[in-house]
């Protein structure tokens, strides 16, 4: 193992080892300056496997700038996907696992628990994961529902021929009658559906784990409600199955079906 | 349907999962990891990394020195403030403003 001369570290903090990922690489391997801040990111080794690290001051990244914190975050990423896609299997850190001490206490982590990730990488070997999200189209479906109900049609009509007063009021009324029947709707599909794609994914899927659904601001999916939110993890064999069955989904009336990955599998490891 | 390398869309999933997990914790804690001192000084933003650990049965001491820092700072603080003061005054990693509304990157 070379030793890494050019990392100055701050008495008071100490050396630390940042940590990316485990992989089953066998012998040294340097990645370049793909690291976080640039940083040359290399292999601390025991026996077949290894931890892909960059050598850093023993204190977390930190910053107010979302958009700094992103591109350390795209970078953990990368470089995690630069192993997968050198050595396979890995094992994902979390962002910002930093073990403080030398490479050597990096060594010994390794050998202690030598068998429990080799054990890991065995499982994940030939998978990866894949997030599922499965939207339902409430701005389309609030228009139906204000084109096609019944009582809405009757406050319209009421509408046009009142005062302004009470035109304000009915118009408050109907706008939250459209509010409750889309969510009405938006539990029907989902009481509908989500079993039963569920079912499906899981035929394809290893492991499947729903997650919080969230809420996406921006793109195509400004109006639209999240109603699952899954991460999967997939063999590659597998992957055509899946998106076959996402497929059939996403033509269904009202859904959208998101469809991404592959990514180390993060979830899954835990 | 073919899978799609949606980066905008993982980072934004990343810095999600810094947020919400261990919301109580969020602390400076020097942590060990089979009498490896390990650091993390915001352990939200390590909490799935701890997860792993978790799993491979490194973290109990940990796992202990958490609670117990916990406990210290509760009893250190009085009664009569709430797990909220304890968060707003401990030192935050990736301290990031609370989400905007994000600029149109996906169209």
């Amino acid at each position: 193992m070379k030793k890494v001369n050019d990392v100055k570290c701050e008495e008071s903090v100490g050396e630390g080892v940042y940590l990316y990922c485990v992989t089953n690489c066998g012998a040294e391997t340097g990645f370049g300056n793909i690291g976080i801040g640039n940083n040359r990111v290399y292999a601390i080794l025991y026996k077949d496997i290894g931890v892909i690290v960059h050598k850093c001051l023993a204190k977390p990244y930190k910053s107010n700038k979302e958009e700094e914190v992103k591109s350390w975050l795209f970078s953990h990423l990368y470089t995690i996907d630069a192993a997968a896609k050198k050595f396979g299997a890995v094992v994902p850190f979390a962002f910002d696992t930093i073990i403080k001490g030398t490479e050597d206490d990096v060594r010994k982590w390794l050998s202690a628990e030598y068998h429990k990730l080799k054990n890991s990488l065995e499982r994940l070997d030939g998978k990866a994961e894949y997030d599922i999200q499965i939207f339902m189209d409430t701005g389309s479906t609030s228009q139906e529902i204000e084109s096609t109900n019944e009582e809405i049609q009757r406050l319209k009509m009421d509408i046009e021929t009142k005062p302004k007063g009470i035109a304000y009021v009915l118009q408050k009324k109907l706008e939250l009658i459209v509010i409750n029947e889309t969510r009405r709707k938006v539990e029907e599909y989902y009481k509908e559906y989500s079993k039963k794609i569920c079912d499906q994914v899981k035929d394809s899927a290893e492991e499947m784990k729903a997650e919080k659904t969230i809420n996406i601001e921006d793109g195509k999916w400004k109006d639209k409600e999240m109603i699952l939110n899954l991460s999967c993890l997939v063999h590659n064999s597998k992957i055509e199955a899946l998106g076959k069955f996402l497929e059939e989904t996403n033509k269904i009336h009202g859904l959208s079906v998101r469809f991404s990955g592959p990514w180390p599998p993060f979830h899954f490891v835990g | 349907m073919e899978p799609k390398r949606d980066l905008n869309y993982k980072l934004v999933d990343l810095l999600n999962a810094i947020l919400d997990t261990g919301v109580v914790i969020n602390a400076d804690v020097v942590i060990t990891l089979s009498g490896i001192p390990l650091i993390g000084i915001n352990l939200r933003a390590a909490i799935a990394g701890m997860a792993t650990m978790l799993g491979y049965g490194l973290m109990e001491a940990w796992d202990e020195n958490v609670r117990k820092h916990y406990s210290e700072e509760i009893e250190r603080k009085g009664k009569n403030q709430n797990n909220d003061a304890l968060k707003a005054d401990s030192q935050p990693l990736v301290s990031i403003a609370p989400p905007q509304k994000p600029s149109n990157k996906e169209n």
